[in-house]
């Protein structure tokens, strides 16, 4: 039992590192992004009425993207697409994962 | 004259397309407004009599899909699905059609008659935008008019176009817009649907097909309650397993994603955009108003702005209702003799009148600023620019508007929550609204201040006071979306629209119907409620009482021993001990000196208590009653010198008193008036019930500890 309970907390670490990795590698959260950045959406990942939202104003994979500002306090965030302005706060945009165009 | 044939067209469309605009250019002034049934979403309808038909158009709430996301959302889709109105119009913004289109291809599921307006037509054609209109009805399946509610253009082609499919001369298509797949699996599913008739009644099989497959909450309640849903059930499971495998994403992004792109080769074929760089003034705006440094000083003067236009400005009509309703009673003591009648008559009646409509001025003018920063598209930017320390406490930007209102009335303020479009921060502003410290409850913190404290602290008391109520209010908002409201997280994903000047049209009606709706849902039970505690605070009178007042005025009168002026003086003061004492005598009296025992530890006796029962009626009564109770003339309240002096004197009160005193009429359930339009606005007698439990219960526990620590203190 102790050794399925050591297995278990190997494979679980082991699975948040492999996450990680993968993250650091290719996925930049929208959240990150700086003001004048362009950036194309790879995916939502969003749960519920959060995602819901999120593709109903046109969050979709393969959309582009541009960083318009940040609220004076830092949060929220402003962006162009589709040719209109959005906001959305970094807890929101922490689900959109993108990656930045030139 | 009423024999016309009926037309019900609702209409759809995003917030910001100029949705209102253009039903107000189509109806004009023949528009009434209510809610609809069970929510506190405004319903607004108005008829426009058009070759021999009477067509009634219903102005859906603006919203951005139809999904069952927002109360908005769920009563525009539900007055389509359920009522079935004979024809949908589709307002879309024709500078930004993109996103608008969304909502239209929803609409084109629906299956129900729809034609679209291509508004704000102007401004494309300022951009030289050019539309190929043929190709893109055909695309859209419908027809497409151009109009321009600004300028009024296109209203008739859009009247007779409704005329045209009423009488089945034009016929939209429903055109399908995804890929085969999906095609595919909507039939699969639309075919185990239609074996339930029951379910074929309510909505078109195809709909909820699609639906479902969008993990639609209202969709799958309906379906799962049927014996179908077994099937339906493995279906779905199948459906999304393949598209997993297929595509690696689940059906509810792909339709999206469909929609998104249906809209996008639309645009491409029938649409040439000859003017990229549109709306090149917003940007400008935005860059002055919403940057890093000025963003949040313009945030607080135009707030600013807007409480000094409401409640400076809103002062002179408060005035003059005043005086006339001063003359109204002035005429009925000339002409109505019995006391008693006189008394209800002007006491009673007319002040209960006069007590409705004085919160009248300050609602119209704060929805006429709210209608005007709503529609220069303002608002958006002030709940961006505040919304981070909002969000901190678990509200939402647009909740810092509705509670710097609160600052000078919790009525309007109350009112004014409705642009908050989730219900969990609605809820929660509406409850931490009264601890904003209204303009009601000066004239009470300055008599008891002035009372109680040296001239060099007055203004740091005062001061303290206000900030408590909004750390409280704060804390408390803090304490709900901990609590009742956990985990109901809403995203504040929200439009930036561009700057426009709104028409005064829409300002006029904007502010006329929140006025309208204030008098035909909570002036009944306003004025029934403050007549009720008048009642209270004038009955039962003592007759023993009244006769000894008579005996020892006219013992006064008749003596020899005082000058005329002397005696004046005399009967004034036995006149106010009679007053105290019939005060004392009645309900609201009574009521006090009962709850004397729970607030004794607050360091309050029963005179107090008297006072804050009274109060109810309104925070400034607090005052008066005060007054009335000590037996001195109310001569204008805050300045009273001599009440001052009075209260000072009171073995029974000290410093301790006047901090506990002033903490709990800060926190303390606010007047009638504010309490009604509450339950009016939260409908539901569970908020109504917390909201008098819960601010009671914290002035308590609030006024208690301020009285033991000022205790230890001095």
């Amino acid at each position: 039992m102790i050794i399925g309970i050591i297995l278990k907390y190997i494979f679980r670490v082991n699975k948040v590192m492999f996450r990680e990795e993968k993250q650091m590698e290719t996925r930049l959260n929208l959240s990150d992004l700086k003001k004048g950045e362009r950036a194309e959406i790879m995916s939502t990942e969003a749960k519920g009425d959060i995602r819901k939202r999120l593709l109903d104003m046109g969050l979709v994979k393969g959309q582009k993207l541009l960083v318009i500002r940040k609220a004076p306090l830092g949060d929220p965030l402003e962006i162009k697409l589709n040719g209109f302005y959005l906001s959305l706060r970094l807890d929101e945009a922490k689900y959109i994962f993108v990656k930045t165009l030139d | 004259m009423d024999d016309l044939q009926v037309i019900t067209v609702a209409i759809a469309g995003n917030p910001n397309s100029g949705k209102t605009s253009l039903f107000n250019a189509i109806v004009g002034a023949n528009q009434k407004v209510g809610n609809f049934s069970g929510v506190t979403v405004e319903k607004v309808h108005g008829i426009r009599k058009f070759n021999g038909y009477k067509i009634n158009f219903i102005d859906l709430p603006g919203t951005y899909s139809l999904t069952a996301y927002s109360p908005e959302e769920v009563v525009a889709r539900k007055f389509i699905t359920d009522q079935k109105p004979d024809l949908v119009l589709n307002v879309v913004d024709g500078s930004n059609m993109e996103r608008n289109l969304y909502l239209t291809t929803q609409l084109m599921e629906l299956e129900n008659n729809f034609i679209i307006s291509l508004n704000m037509y102007d401004e494309v054609q300022k951009n030289e935008t050019e539309i190929k209109f043929d190709l893109f009805e055909k695309l859209l399946g419908t027809k497409i008019i151009p109009t321009s509610a600004k300028y009024g253009t296109g209203i008739k082609e859009i009247l007779e176009s409704i005329v045209e499919v009423y009488e089945n001369r034009f016929k939209p298509k429903f055109k399908a817009h995804y890929q085969p797949e999906i095609e595919e699996r909507v039939d699969k599913l639309s075919l185990i649907l239609q074996q339930d008739e029951e379910l074929l009644k309510i909505y078109p099989s195809r709909w909820m097909a699609v639906k479902l497959l969008e993990n639609d909450k209202l969709v799958y309640d309906l379906v799962h309650e049927r014996p179908i849903w077994i099937k339906v059930y493995s279906q779905l499971l199948d459906a999304n397993k393949f598209f997993e495998s297929k595509f690696g994403e689940d059906a509810e992004l792909l339709i999206t994603q469909n929609r998104h792109s249906f809209i996008k080769g639309a645009i491409r074929e029938a649409v040439k955009f000859n003017q990229i760089s549109k709306r090149n003034y917003s940007v400008i705006l935005d860059r002055i108003l919403i940057n890093r440094i000025t963003g949040i000083p313009v945030f607080f003067l135009i707030m600013w702005a807007v409480f000094q236009m409401v409640f400076k400005l809103g002062k002179y009509p408060m005035d003059w209702l005043e005086s006339i309703f001063n003359w109204f009673g002035m005429i009925a003591k000339l002409y109505i003799v019995n006391e008693t009648i006189q008394s209800v008559v002007v006491d009673g009646i007319l002040s209960g009148v006069g007590g409705v409509l004085v919160f009248l001025p300050s609602i119209m003018l704060l929805f006429l600023a709210l209608a005007f920063l709503e529609g220069t598209g303002y608002m958006a930017r002030a709940a961006f620019v505040i919304d981070k320390v909002m969000h901190s406490f678990g509200l939402h930007g647009k909740s810092a508007i509705s509670m710097i209102t609160g600052f000078g009335c919790s009525v309007p303020a109350f009112m004014s929550t409705r642009t908050l479009k989730s219900k969990s921060d609605r809820i929660t502003t509406l409850l931490i609204i009264p601890f904003m410290s209204c303009g009601a409850k000066l004239p009470v913190y300055i008599l008891i201040i002035g009372a109680f404290f040296s001239v060099s602290v007055a203004g740091n008391v005062l001061f303290a006071i206000y900030l408590l109520g909004i750390f409280i209010a704060l804390f408390s908002a803090k304490l709900f979306k901990a609590t009742i409201f956990k985990g109901e997280s809403e995203p504040f994903v929200m439009e930036l629209p561009p700057y426009r000047f709104p028409t005064l049209k829409s300002l006029f009606y904007q502010m006329w119907q929140k006025a309208s709706l204030y008098l035909k849902k909570a002036a009944t039970i306003i004025l029934i409620a403050s007549l009720i505690i008048w009642l209270g605070t004038n009955f039962p009178q003592s007759q023993e009482i009244k006769d000894n007042f008579h005996q020892l005025e006219q013992t006064v009168l008749e003596s020899e021993a005082f000058p005329p002026d002397i005696k004046t003086h005399i009967i004034a003061a036995l006149s106010n001990d009679e007053a105290s004492k019939q005060m004392q005598y009645s309900l609201v009296g009574r009521i006090g000196k009962l709850i004397e025992p729970v607030i004794k530890p607050l360091g309050f006796d029963w005179r107090l208590g008297i006072s804050l029962v009274a109060g109810i009626a309104g925070k400034e009564i607090v005052v008066s009653s005060i007054a009335t109770i000590f037996s001195t003339e109310d001569n204008g309240g805050s300045g009273n010198k001599s009440l001052q002096q009075k209260l000072r004197n009171a073995d029974e009160y000290n410093v301790a008193t006047a901090v506990a005193f002033l903490i709990f009429v800060l926190l303390y359930i606010p007047c009638v008036a504010a309490t009604t339009v509450f339950h009016r606005e939260t409908q539901k007698w569970k908020y109504t019930v917390l909201y008098i439990s819960y601010s009671m219960g914290i002035a308590w526990i609030f006024s208690f500890a301020g009285f033991q620590i000022a205790s230890l203190l001095i």
